[in-house]
């Protein structure tokens, strides 16, 4: 179904437009919410929030950007919510990845015989803002446009942290691998 | 993209078989709550509006029994000068030619009868 009527049968309240959304998009959401919580219950419990409060929400949507666009923007900020109020601090620190060395990083080649496991352990060593951001950026395959709206950050910003990102979670192989 | 990382043979999760459910269960939930809020909105005004005609009627009868209490005083007040006049003819009894009986109601006349035959 065309997202334009989509988004005109939820904004009227459909059920049955919000079980198609729930069709599509649940299983990104939830992966997404997974990345960042990196707790199976916490995540589906954020999943159910953001689509409990899509009807009240989608009032506010003005359908500038794609409507899945829009639910990762709502997805990362419950999870971010989620994580402040369980204080926890290691996972929204923002600023640590800025310590990382160029010298330090690791090489591309690292990943390409990497087992899932090790790749997401790699993730997972991120903070959860930047481990959702890359996600939706190589998992999800977002461009940097659809990021800049989710995180409300210029695209010089999330292409910095990307890069930094995906060179952490290099070296984080490149180690673990040396280290086996 | 070149540099990108590839996460393809990332696991990926579903969600849970009756989390669909919860969600529908919640939102009708969220829709009874809200539905309710309206009554308890709405019924506040007829609520109010009869809070007042009840508080006007009470006023009104309020100003009845104020009325009776002062028409209760008046009749107080009168009986009080009436007993205070037959005193009065009372104690000037004998000190004049006429004993003025004539001047004096029915009533007290016939309260001064009755003390008069008590004694």
């Amino acid at each position: 179904m065309d997202e334009k009527i989509i988004l005109k049968s939820l904004k009227s309240g459909s059920r049955e437009a919000l079980a198609l959304l729930w069709q599509e998009q649940s299983g990104h959401v939830l992966n997404l919410s997974f990345k960042m919580l990196k707790d199976r219950d916490q995540a589906e419990d954020i999943l159910m929030d953001v689509f409990v409060q899509v009807p009240t929400a989608i009032q506010k949507f003005r359908g500038e950007s794609a409507l899945s666009t829009w639910l990762y923007r709502l997805t990362v900020n419950a999870c971010l919510m989620k994580l402040r109020k369980e204080k926890r601090h290691d996972e929204l620190e923002k600023e640590h990845l800025d310590s990382i060395v160029e010298e330090a990083l690791g090489s591309k080649e690292a990943e390409a015989d990497v087992d899932a496991e090790l790749l997401t352990m790699g993730l997972n060593a991120l903070p959860a803002e930047t481990r959702s951001m890359l996600w939706l950026k190589d998992a999800e395959d977002l461009d940097i446009k659809d990021l800049t709206e989710i995180y409300h950050m210029p695209s010089g910003t999330i292409k910095a942290r990307l890069s930094r990102a995906r060179h952490f979670v290099r070296d984080f192989l490149t180690r673990k691998q040396k280290n086996a | 993209m070149h540099d990108s990382i590839d996460f393809s043979k990332v696991e990926r999760i579903a969600p849970r078989a009756d989390s669909w459910d919860k969600v529908c269960k919640r939102l009708d939930i969220a829709e009874k709550a809200k539905v309710l809020r309206f009554r308890i909105y709405s019924a506040i005004p007829l609520a109010a509006s009869f809070a007042l005609v009840a508080f006007s009627l009470l006023l009104s009868s309020v100003d009845a029994i104020e009325t009776s209490a002062i028409s209760t005083q008046q009749v107080a007040s009168a009986q009080q000068e009436s007993s205070t006049e037959l005193y009065s003819w009372y104690g000037e009894l004998g000190e004049s030619e006429s004993d003025e009986l004539e001047t004096l109601d029915n009533s007290q006349t016939l309260t001064y009868l009755l003390k008069e035959d008590k004694k």
